[in-house]
Order: structure tokens, then sequence, then C-alpha cells
């Protein structure tokens, strides 16, 4: 294929039209206004090209998503020709289609322990509300309907419906101009190592979360709770990685407690970690239930599933000949989009990304790990092919920057002006790179990113702020 | 849209470049008349007609009909001290202030002997007036104290103007019997030293190919050729001439190879005129004047005394070693992120060289001999050429670039600037 984006796109009218029609999430009107979007038109490998023919190395995978990079050519055949021999059928009741039966079978392999069973949802957000959704079903169908509640965590990011947006909880996402779900969701204190109190060991520091946790159960009552949902690594809350012990420990108290595991592996499935899911391969459990979307077809199209147990669909499938699991989608099961999974999955194993990502993410751990240096950034953590820089005004104290400075855009804008694309939050930027990322790659993600942070540091001191 | 061709898109950017010089084009049909082609140095000319420059002052370059230009030609490594450093014209005044040329010896050419000998690590120097003559004496001084005749350059080498071997010896080449070298190529170059060693003199070589295309020595050849011609008294010489500047004490120094003779010339006379040959002390000794056997070594200008005092001034007080180190770190910088671009664009281009001189090919994969890079497009390099005139900078045709001192962190981020701006827009061509 011929790459000249430059010329075959009107970059001008592209900016206007979505400068005039288009609401993006989480817009911030002032500067989009001013500012407008970047318009990307073609992807490959690890980079993606804008319209005016600018190629960027994407640090952040689309939206921690394109695990097995762009462009696969086979993956937009199997989308034609599952479109021409089934683009769409029913999926209620008592309909399905080839690539929906394969791809839960699949899954059901793939998935640890006895999460043998899955609901389909077309996007992460649908897949967090359908496992609510189902864990109240769940306690019901048992005999105690007053299972309601919703243990979450702080810095947890789980969605933007109107449910999803009530159980996440980062900092400034709960704007005071919406409403959010009454009496439903409690909030833990983020698993957040970084800024746990001062002079706290990471054993007091999980000790801390777990007590947190058990008090909270003593509160509510264990009657009152269905679920706990939990990233196993929280990742736009500020990619944080908990501590040893932490989750297992959390799994015993709601296995105790009768209270169900769901974790949130939207980001972390597929490879990122290293592993298919990192429940159990990475930090030693088995949930009751999995949610997974993004990489799951590597974004080429929407689709998430929850993957849940035989001990869950036991429950929830006892026999009454009254009750209809009344909850599902146009779109659950969507035949297209599992045929593209199957795919995905196919292109994981053959290609051991996984293994790339074991590997490479190593390396790209040890090699952020030299920004440590720099005087303004406070941490550099998370695991793999999911990371993240932490900036600070102050590294023994770790007071933050003004967010007046902006710190994370500015950096990103001067990565973005060097061709890579990483993705600011808060105080923080975050990588997530295709899975089939290159040592040599790192390097160049690494280096740029430097040389970003040098330069903001020293405009910075220019500026007095630091 | 049609598919854009090579020959298209560069008659275009010829015909764009032309039409904005009219001065230039007709001063060098005045040229013409009065030298071949109008032109003097054989790789100044570039197609349609060359640049014709009016002033200069640091890094920038203007033409006679008003465009200035980022210089990153750098006068092919002559030029590090940009152009109007005031270093350099305080001490070039000062000499004048003392009289042009003796006629006799003097302090000056002491005290530029005794900086180059103690920083590059040879016993004793003599100065010329060029690369090409000092290449020119280190080589007959090598066929002297050997008794040999045969010299072995490598493949694709330049050591001068009479000097030049690609593709066999360039027919204006002094008539030195030649075994042809192959660079990197360990075993066969070892075979070749092996089965000329009664009749061979010496063995010269860049330890980087400079003009050459900044093609790097593989320490494992080097090492193979040290000890190859140790063993069977062959002189080796390294022509630093352009290398020199990599390191401060060159480039051999950085290696850890040390050659029988070296060659200097390019920068080191501060932007004068120069060329400097030295190394071994029985070897340089042939041409002490107080033994009877004395070797000829002749000269009008060889110590000039221009030359001899900008020169000391400008390696002692301008291009010192942390001038050196920081300007190569510059020009690793700059090179790192080229190919990182060309990476991310995946296109056929690479940036080789070492520091602060810099090669551009229009081709992937390795290179590590000439050979490697016989069979890229040369349209492809005349197109970056006029491409990066346009955007205002200025570079060797064949990609060559050597930093001067007076080229910023600010310059090198306009040079990448540029640089994408060719590849987003040429990007069909290349990849
Ligand atoms: C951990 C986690 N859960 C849920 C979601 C919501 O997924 P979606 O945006 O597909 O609705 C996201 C998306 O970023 C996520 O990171
Ligand atoms: C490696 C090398 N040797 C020798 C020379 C010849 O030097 P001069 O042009 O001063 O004769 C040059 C000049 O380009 C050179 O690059």
């Amino acid at each position: 294929m011929l790459h000249q984006a430059g010329n075959r796109f009107n970059a001008q009218e592209l900016w206007q039209q979505d400068h005039d029609h288009v609401l993006h999430p989480y817009q911030h009107f002032d500067s989009f206004k001013k500012e407008g979007s970047l318009v990307l038109v073609e992807g490959d490998g690890c980079y993606v090209t804008d319209a005016t023919g600018r190629r960027y190395l994407d640090g952040i995978g689309g939206m921690w998503c394109v695990n097995a990079g762009y462009g696969r050519k086979e993956i937009a055949e199997t989308m034609a020709e599952q479109a021409m021999q089934l683009c769409y059928s029913n999926f209620f009741v008592d309909v399905t289609n080839a690539p929906a039966a394969r791809l839960a079978a699949k899954l059901a392999e793939l998935a640890p322990g006895t999460l043998n069973h899955v609901a389909y949802a077309t996007s992460g957000s649908c897949a967090v509300d359908t496992a609510i959704r189902m864990a109240h079903f769940y306690h019901s169908r048992r005999g105690q309907p007053s299972r309601h509640y919703v243990i979450s965590r702080k810095n947890s990011y789980h969605g933007s419906t109107y449910l999803g947006m009530t159980v996440g909880l980062r900092d400034g996402d709960q704007s005071p101009h919406f409403k959010y779900v009454p009496d439903l969701v409690h909030h833990l204190s983020a698993p957040y190592p970084y800024r746990r109190p001062d002079a706290m060991s990471m054993e007091a520091f999980s000790d801390f979360l777990v007590d947190e946790f058990a008090a909270k159960i003593a509160e509510l009552g264990a009657e009152n709770i269905a679920c706990f949902i939990a990233e196993p690594a929280q990742a736009s809350g500020g990619v944080c990685i908990p501590p040893p012990n932490y989750l297992p420990r959390m799994r015993d108290l709601c296995t105790k407690h009768g209270i169900l595991f769901i974790a949130d592996e939207i980001v972390t499935a597929f490879g990122r970690l290293g592993h298919f899911f990192a429940s159990e391969a990475e930090f030693g459990i088995i949930p009751d239930m999995i949610l997974c979307a993004k990489g799951l077809t590597s974004g080429y199209i929407p689709l998430s599933a929850v993957i849940f147990s035989d001990e869950v669909y036991e429950a929830i499938s006892a026999a009454d000949p009254d009750v209809w699991f009344t909850h599902g989608y146009t779109y659950s099961g969507h035949p297209v989009a599992c045929a593209v999974a199957l795919k995905n999955i196919e292109i994981i194993e053959r290609e051991d990304l996984c293994g790339n990502a074991a590997r490479v993410g190593d390396y790209l751990e040890k090699r952020l790990g030299e920004l440590r240096d720099i005087e303004i950034v406070g941490d550099v953590r998370g695991r793999r092919l999911m990371m993240c820089v932490e900036y600070v005004k102050d590294k023994k104290t770790r007071e933050r920057l003004p967010d007046s400075c902006n710190i994370s855009k500015r950096i990103s804008n001067a990565c973005e002006a060097d061709g890579l694309l990483v993705r600011p939050i808060g105080h923080l930027d975050v990588l997530s790179p295709p899975l089939t990322i290159t040592r040599e790659q790192v390097d160049f993600v690494v280096d740029t990113l430097k040389r970003a942070i040098l330069k903001a540091t020293a405009e910075l001191k220019a500026e007095g702020v630091i | 849209m049609p598919a854009l061709d090579v020959e298209t898109v560069l008659a275009e950017a010829s015909a764009g470049f032309a039409a904005k010089r009219p001065k230039t084009r007709a001063m060098h049909a005045r040229a013409s008349e009065v030298m071949p082609g109008g032109n003097t140095r054989t790789v100044l000319f570039t197609a349609p007609f060359p640049l014709r420059v009016e002033k200069a002052e640091g890094a920038t370059i203007t033409d006679i009909d008003g465009h200035s230009y980022l210089d990153l030609l750098g006068e092919y490594s002559a030029g590090i001290y940009g152009h109007s450093h005031p270093r350099i014209i305080a001490a070039a005044k000062a000499a004048l202030d003392n009289g042009l040329n003796y006629g006799a010896h003097h302090e000056g050419e002491v005290k530029l002997a005794e900086v180059i000998t103690r920083r590059f690590n040879m016993d004793l120097v003599r100065f010329t007036n060029s690369g090409t003559e000092a290449n020119m004496m280190a080589l007959a001084a090598a066929r002297c104290f050997t008794g040999r005749a045969k010299i072995m350059p490598m493949d694709g080498g330049y050591h001068g103007g009479t000097l030049y071997f690609s593709h066999g010896a360039s027919p204006v080449n002094a008539p030195f019997d030649c075994v042809m070298g192959q660079y990197n190529d360990v075993a066969a170059t070892r075979a070749l030293i092996a089965a000329n060693a009664a009749d061979l003199a010496a063995v010269i070589l860049e330890p980087m190919l400079g003009g050459g295309g900044g093609i790097s020595a593989s320490g494992e050849f080097l090492t193979m050729l040290r000890e190859e011609t140790s063993k069977r008294g062959i002189v080796l010489i390294f022509d630093e001439v352009m290398t020199s500047r990599l390191h401060p004490g060159g480039l051999s120094a950085k290696l850890g190879i040390e050659p029988d003779l070296k060659t200097l010339g390019k920068y080191v006379g501060g932007g004068m005129s120069f060329g400097a040959f030295g190394g071994r002390r029985d070897i340089m000794a042939l041409f002490d004047p107080t033994s009877p056997t004395a070797l000829p070594h002749a000269g009008t200008f060889n110590n000039n005394t221009l030359t001899m005092n900008v020169g000391h001034v400008a390696m002692t007080e301008i291009y010192t070693p942390e001038a050196c180190e920081a300007l190569n770190a510059r020009g690793d910088r700059l090179r790192e992120r080229l190919n990182d671009l060309f990476m991310r664009y995946q296109v056929k281009m690479k940036a080789m060289g070492q520091g602060s001189m810099i090669v551009i090919h229009p081709m992937a994969g390795e290179i590590n001999s000439p050979h490697d890079i016989e069979h890229t497009d040369k349209r492809l390099r005349q197109l970056l050429f006029l491409d990066l005139l346009e955007q205002g900078i200025y570079v060797a045709e064949r990609g060559f670039m050597a930093l001067s001192l007076m080229v910023t962190d600010a310059d090198c981020d306009r040079v990448l600037g540029a640089v994408e701006g060719y590849i987003t827009r040429q990007r069909e061509l290349l990849v």
C-alpha cells in the first residue's frame, strides 16, 4: 500500500467538520474550541498517521487496546468475510451464531479456574453494567436479595455509563454537573503505593487496605454487599500495581463473606502484562467474574465479555419456570465482532505476543527506570506494557506541580511534536503501546519522552515554578 | 491522483531551484566562460547549476540571490568553527599584523606542532597545505621506509584528488601500484595482505569513511589490519583528515588502535588551508635534514604564518577536548533522532556516521562497506538536497553533514522538522 496520507486527505476540512459537529469523550470545551482535534487517518504496526501525513509511534496503543497492532490485513479480511457470510444474528433467548459460540468456548479455555461462561456486550462500560446486574441477579436467585452494595475503590475507572461512573471514582471524574446512582457504591482507598502515608511499609499498607475492607463489610453487613469490583492493576486511575498479597487477601475476604469478586481486566487482559489474563497469572487470584474488552478485539471492532464461573452460572440458572435473565443488548454476540476476536486471539497465540509483551515490556520497565533521576519525575511504575511516569514538584515530599503547569499535557505535546503519542492523565503520562513493539521502538519511546521531560523541566525552571 | 515518480518530482524541484535563482544562473554562465563547467572544485558542483554564496556568518550562508541557509555542509568537515568565529578572526588579524609568510622558521609552527603531536599522539609531525598532500607524503614516507613499492588503499576509499579509489583508481590519481583492500572484509583483506606482504609498503584507510558515506570500520577489521601490518613490517596509515574531529585524540584514540602514521587536514588549521602527517619517530626521522640521506619535503606554504598561528588558537582555545566532546554528543543526538524519524516513517533512509559527522543515505538495511551504498538512487539524494535547500538548509548533495560549533540544538530541531517535512511530502517515493 502506498502511504500518502498527506496528499489524500483534506486535513483542514476534516479538522473543521470535527470541530463543528463532534462531542468527544471527556471533551474540554475551552481548549477544544481553540485547538480542535488531531485527525488520524491511517495506522500500521505501532504507528498512526495524521491527515497531514505526520506519523507517530502510538505509545498509547489507541486507548490501551490496539494490542495486535494496526493494519492487520487478516483481521480486516476476517471482518469482510464474516460480514458477507452473516453480518448479524439475533442473539436473544435461543438464537446464536458460529463465531459467538466458538469464541465463548475459546474464552472459557483461556480464562482461569471455572470461569467457563460468557455474556457478551459491546463496550467495557456495558460489561461493567452486565456484571453488576448479574451480581444482583445471582444473590437474589440464591435467596439473598438484600445484597445490593457494590464495593469499589478510589482511583478506579469502570466505564462511563450512569452506573459505570457511579462505580468508578478517579480524581476529577465525578463532575458536579452530572448525577450518580445513589446509595449503591462504597469506595475504599486506592492501592496506590507511591502515595501511601509516609513511613508506612508496603506490608503495613496492604494491612491497612485489607482492614479497611473488613471494616466496611462489618459496617454495611455482608448480607447487604453484592460484589467487590477491582481492576487488578488500576489503569487510568494511575497505573497502580497493588502491594504484594493485597489482591489474594481481598479475594479471601470476598470468599469468606459471600461477596462476588469482579476483576475488571478490560485493560490488563489480552497480553498487556504478558498473559491472556492477569488475575491468576500475575496476581494469583481467581475472580468470580472477569470483564474484558479492548484487547479482546485489539480495538478493531467493539466487543466486550463478562466471563463468569460455573458456580455463578449454577445459581443463576437454577430451575425455575418463571425466571428469565432479562438483560442483553442488540449487539450481544455480534458475529463480525466475535469473528474478529477469534482471529485476534489466533494472532496473539501464533505470534506469541504475550511473550513479546513480557520480554519487551521488561525492557521498557528497565529503560523507563532511567527517567527516575530527572528532577520532576516522582515515580515510574507499572508492569511491562502498561506503564506511567508521575511528575512532581518535589521528589521528597511528593508534592504535585500546580495544575496550571499542565505538566502531563505539556510533555505529551512535546512528544507529539517528536512523533510519539503518550497519554496525559492528570499528573501522569501513560504508555500502553501495541504488544508488537520492538526494543528499538522502546528506545525511541524512552529517548523521546526523556527529552520532552527534560525540556519541560528546563521550562519550569525558567518560569520559576521549580 | 497519478502516482508520483522520482523523475517528475526531481524535475519540478530542479526547475523550482533554478527559477528562484536568476543571478546564480547568470553567474554560472559567466563562470563557465573561464572555468571548465564554471567550477574549480568538482565536489561542489550540483545540477542544474551550483549554489553561489555571497557571504557567510556563524552557521548561516547567503547566496547571491539573497537566500539564506543553515550551513550543515560545514566545508566537508573543515568548517568546524563556523564562518565568523570572533576568536579566529582576531587570531588571523594578529598573525597578519606580525607579517605574512617569512620564508623562514618561526615560533608559530613549533607551537602548533607541540599541540598536534600531544593531542593526536604523534612523535613527530610535518605540515603540508592539504590533506591530499599529507597523504601523498605519508605514502611516500612509507615506501622509502620499507623499500617496498605497493600500497593498499581500500576499495571505495578517498584520500584526496589524486588518491581516489572508487571502482579502481581515478584516472587523475598518482600512479601508485595498488592492491585494493576490501573495507570491513576481514578474511579477504587479510588474505590480500598475506599474498602481497613482500611488496606492500603501506595500508592506508580512514577509520571511518568520511566522504565515502560515514561507514565505520569494525573493531575486528582494524585489529586485523594492525596485527597483520605489524607482523609483516607494513606501515599502517590512518587518514584522520576528517575523523580526527570525532574525539579529542582523534578516532584512533577513541578506538584504542594506533597506526604508524596519521594524516590530518581540514579544521586543524583553524579554517586556513592545512595538512599534516606524522607518527612514529623512526619513520618521520627520514625527513630530518641533518641526516645525510634525508628525504626532501617541500612546500612554499607549509609553515605559512596564518595557518600556524590561527591553527594554534583554534586547537587550544576553541576546539578544546571539551568542545569536541560536546559537539560530537550533539551530532550523536541528531543522528539518533534522524534514525528514529526514519524508523517511525518506515522510509528507506538511514543516517550513518559518528559524532558530528552525519551522512543520510536513501536506503535501508545494513551498510558496512562502500559496496552497500553503490546502488542507492542518486536522484533521491538530489531530491533531499534540493528539498532541504528549499527549506533553507544546506547539506552536501551526497547527504553529508558536518556540524559546526555554531549549530545549536534549536538548529538540530529545525533540521529534524525539515527532514520530516520532506518525508511527509515524498513518502510515496521513499517507502
Ligand atoms: C478498567 C476499565 N474498565 C472499563 C472501561 C470502560 O470501557 P469502555 O470505554 O469500552 O466502555 C475502561 C476504559 O478505559 C477501563 O480502562
Ligand atoms: C579523508 C580525506 N583525506 C584527504 C582529503 C584531502 O584533503 P584536501 O582536500 O585538503 O586535499 C580529504 C578531503 O576531503 C578527506 O576527506
